[in-house]
């Protein structure tokens, strides 16, 4: 009986050893199985996402593409677009890109045209996302009126004993020249009614120089200050650190609108100074320093008649450089009863055909050359948008 | 015989389990074995057509000598000679064309259109809008595995 037991027990201990065998085989292959399978489907995914990661890369640099090619297509861009986000989610291929263009300087794209410009594309597809940006910067082409020492619309007269010299490049007129003394430089004229004497070259042309198509003292008048000093302003200093009738422009640009004439006399300014007074007499008398503080503005901008003079109050700032550097505009006539020392560029817009530059003194205009290399911010005739060599990188957002 | 080890429906059963176990085991391998092909070959087919695209991606937009031809290589070039995107429409990377290599049952395509600015993926225009849309399919036997796509402007 005892024996019987015995081999019943052994029977059941290797029936059951067996079956534990197969169920521990079962669970082996199973795991192994199953876990393969994750891994080839891990290896797959990790495959695709590195190739999303690629598309992510080159949708990016296709957006980039893209956002250079609506700067080109349309003269217009900077009122068209807002800095921000140009295209959002646009399809390309089976992922998708976004266009953003920034300025890094102030976040308005239209307040001025030579503003630089952050442009980024954001590529996606599946989980991937890939941003990139780049800089553009503005290469201007300057306003062929810009050649000149002095250029005007309307007539040229230099008065019997007075005496106009503009070194470094020639006097220009869209209208006619009359000099009834004495021109040292060169003078290029629509036409003459009396050549006078000169030291360098008289040219005819009929060739016409375009102002500015932007109204260039409101483009300015957006961006500065507005003084309000009256009838006069004499003997104070304007710059970005100082503003006696209220608080400082960074840039230093003040603006006077008002309706009456003006006496400016005595002031130092670093910085450009705009008056917009239209058919009022702007008087500006000796002596003055009047430098910018940008050098892609200009010093002056002035819509209303100038007239230079002489027995001003004296420069408030010790030290600083007698008369006027950059670019000055005038959007009419101009009279010159005294020397204003102009180093720089005078553009005077007046079509008159009688003294729209009265020369009634001896006037002496030195040509900077650099005002034509890079014109003051309004007058380009095109400015287009260069990739800033090095500026590509990779942005995380 | 009431002695044996194990019975007839032991035998079954485990012979059953062991069945199943075994069918399933190689229906996995074989979804592995699938799996890993197809991560090969999209990243092979992949790397094929970043690897063009970038080739293309670094020519000009337009021919310097015919900007305004139409789409296609110029008279006279080869692949060696292209030096425009567009010379690149209608590429194919044939085992024909380059001795066998890559193997034969690859073939790489690449198209390239003119598109509008605001539908890159939109259909091909007439005429040229500044915009090439530059796309690069491998396929490995007749199954399209990796397509690259790119923009290029005539911005220069």
């Amino acid at each position: 009986m005892s024996t019987r037991a015995a081999r019943c027990e052994n029977r059941d201990r290797r029936r059951a050893g067996v079956y534990v065998a197969v169920l521990s085989i079962s669970m082996f292959v199973l795991v192994a199985g199953v876990g393969a399978l994750l891994a080839a489907q891990a290896n797959l995914a990790r495959t695709v996402a590195v190739d999303d990661a690629l598309d992510a890369q080159v949708a990016a640099a296709s957006g980039i593409e893209l956002g250079r090619l609506l700067i080109q297509n349309d003269p217009n861009w900077r009122t068209t677009f807002t800095s921000g986000v140009w295209r959002s989610g646009l399809a390309l291929g089976e992922g998708s890109v976004t266009i953003s263009g920034i300025d890094p300087n102030d976040g308005d794209l239209d307040n001025r045209p030579h503003d630089r410009l952050v442009l980024r594309a954001t590529g996606r597809k599946g989980a991937a996302q890939h941003a990139a940006e780049v800089e553009l910067v503005a290469a201007a082409t300057p306003l062929d009126a810009l050649k000149y020492g002095l250029h005007t619309a309307g007539q040229l007269h230099v008065r019997s004993g007075q005496r106009l010299a503009v070194r470094g490049a020639a006097a220009s007129t869209d209208g006619a020249l009359r000099n009834d003394n004495v021109i040292f430089g060169d003078v290029i004229a629509a036409s003459v009614t009396a050549s006078g004497l000169f030291s360098g070259s008289l040219t005819t042309s009929a060739t016409v120089e375009p102002f500015p198509t932007i109204d260039t003292a409101e483009l300015y008048a957006a961006l500065g200050t507005a003084i309000s000093p009256g009838k006069t302003m004499a003997s104070v200093s304007l710059s970005p650190q100082s503003n006696p009738y209220g608080s400082p422009d960074p840039d230093g640009v003040y603006v006077i609108r008002q309706d009456t004439d003006l006496t400016i006399e005595g002031v130092a300014l670093s910085g450009t100074l705009i008056v917009i007074s239209p058919g009022r007499k702007i008087s500006v008398k000796s002596t003055v320093s009047l430098d910018p503080a940008r050098t892609d503005y200009p010093v002056l901008v002035i819509v209303g008649n100038v007239e230079f003079l002489s027995g001003g109050v004296a420069v408030p700032k010790a030290g600083a450089t007698l008369g006027v550097r950059g670019l000055v505009h005038v959007r009419g006539t101009v009279k010159f009863s005294a020397d204003p020392q102009v180093t720089g560029i005078m553009l005077v817009e007046s079509t008159a055909a009688t003294d729209a530059v009265d020369v009634s003194a001896d006037v002496s205009i030195k040509y900077d050359a650099a005002l034509f290399r890079n014109p003051p911010q309004g007058y380009a005739k095109s400015v287009e948008m260069k990739l800033q060599p090095a500026s590509w990188r990779r942005v995380f957002e | 015989m009431r002695d044996r080890a194990l019975g007839m429906i032991e035998v079954v059963v485990a012979t059953a389990i062991v069945s199943v176990l075994l069918v399933a085991a190689l229906q996995t391998l074989a979804a592995v074995q699938t799996s890993t092909w197809r991560a090969a070959d999209y990243r092979a087919g992949r790397l094929r057509a970043g690897e063009l695209l970038a080739r293309i991606a670094e020519l000009r937009y337009a021919d310097p000598q015919t900007p305004t031809a139409a789409l296609g290589p110029d008279a006279g070039e080869t692949p060696a000679t292209y030096d425009d995107v567009d010379d690149y429409a209608g590429y194919e990377d044939a085992p024909a064309a380059n001795g066998g290599s890559p193997p034969p049952a690859w073939r790489t395509s690449v198209q390239v259109v003119w598109v509008s600015a605001t539908a890159l993926n939109g259909a091909a225009a007439a005429s040229d809008t500044g915009l090439k849309r530059i796309t690069v399919t491998t396929e490995r036997r007749g199954v399209r595995v990796a397509q690259a796509v790119a923009i290029r402007s005539s911005v220069p």
